[in-house]
């Protein structure tokens, strides 16, 4: 009996030192490599656009004569928490066809390894100045954004959601 | 006559119990039972912590597939995002004075 008690004691103490690395593994941290986005779409409002991405200068971001832009350092794609920034100019062969999107509309970002899908959750007019409403609140991931009013003097923030995401097995970005 | 054989069955195993087989078959329960109960145990906790991993991997990359995670990804992985972090709040939201201009002129 003593043998046995000695012999279930080793496999106590074994299978604990088993597990343990396998706790470590599950807690590998959630970014991996940032995923950044390389290309929208707005299926129900005709957006099919190249990302690229934005250096923060003097307190904003330049926006792309020809492209979305990712705003640098908001969030990665696969960030926990935050907000991805994606923007353009209100154009009508840019973002200008936002201005008719609609809550529950879905949108496709990809990146290199995986396409996002998020579903528009908020939408709101914003002044410039009022930085705060990129600031993430913690169920919005993605926030699309634009100029709207006769001179341009305010923002269009349309709101996302992630709803769920697949591997970029075709690497489809433009 | 139902309650005597009920009596002649437990002196039986009565006397089964204090038999050197009875000790014997104890021990290889002992021995084998418990170690198998304790696998048993740590292989399901541990494949509900897998199933959180694949979880957390679907919405993640699927590097890990290729690189095996070692000690020292671990802690390159942690060292990443604690720059990514940095970066955030150095250069993202905290330093912003105007949405960007996105203006319609064509």
């Amino acid at each position: 009996m003593i043998i046995a008690f000695f012999i279930n004691l080793a496999f106590i103490l074994n299978s604990g030192s088993v597990s343990t690395p396998v706790s470590i593994v599950s807690k590998v941290p959630q970014i991996v490599r940032e995923d950044i986005p390389k290309r929208i779409i707005v299926k129900s409002v005709n957006i099919d656009l190249p990302v690229i991405e934005s250096p923060f200068e003097g307190g904003s971001w330049i926006a792309s004569e020809h492209f979305a832009s990712y705003a640098q350092g908001t969030s990665p794609l696969n960030s926990d928490n935050g907000n991805t920034l994606i923007f353009a100019h209100a154009r009508s062969k840019l973002f200008k066809p936002l201005l008719k999107a609609k809550v529950g509309d879905l949108v496709s970002v990809y990146s290199d390894s995986q396409i996002y899908y998020y579903k528009i959750v908020d939408r709101e007019i914003v002044s410039p100045y009022n930085v705060e409403a990129i600031e993430s609140p913690a169920k919005y991931k993605i926030t699309l954004l634009t100029c709207v009013g006769t001179n341009d003097e305010n923002r269009l923030l349309l709101r996302g959601e992630l709803i769920g995401l697949n591997e970029n097995k075709y690497k489809e970005v433009i | 006559m139902a309650r005597k054989k009920q009596n002649s069955l437990f002196d039986q195993a009565k006397s089964w119990r204090e038999s050197d087989t009875a000790k014997a078959v104890g021990t290889v329960l002992a021995v084998l039972l418990i170690p198998a109960s304790v696998i048993a145990w740590n292989y399901l906790s541990s494949s509900k912590t897998d199933i959180v991993d694949d979880k957390a991997a679907s919405t993640e990359v699927t590097q890990n597939d290729e690189n095996p995670v070692s000690e020292t990804n671990i802690e390159e992985d942690s060292q990443t995002i604690s720059e990514t972090n940095e970066a955030t709040e150095i250069s993202g939201i905290g330093g912003v004075k105007v949405l960007p201009d996105t203006n319609s002129k064509e």
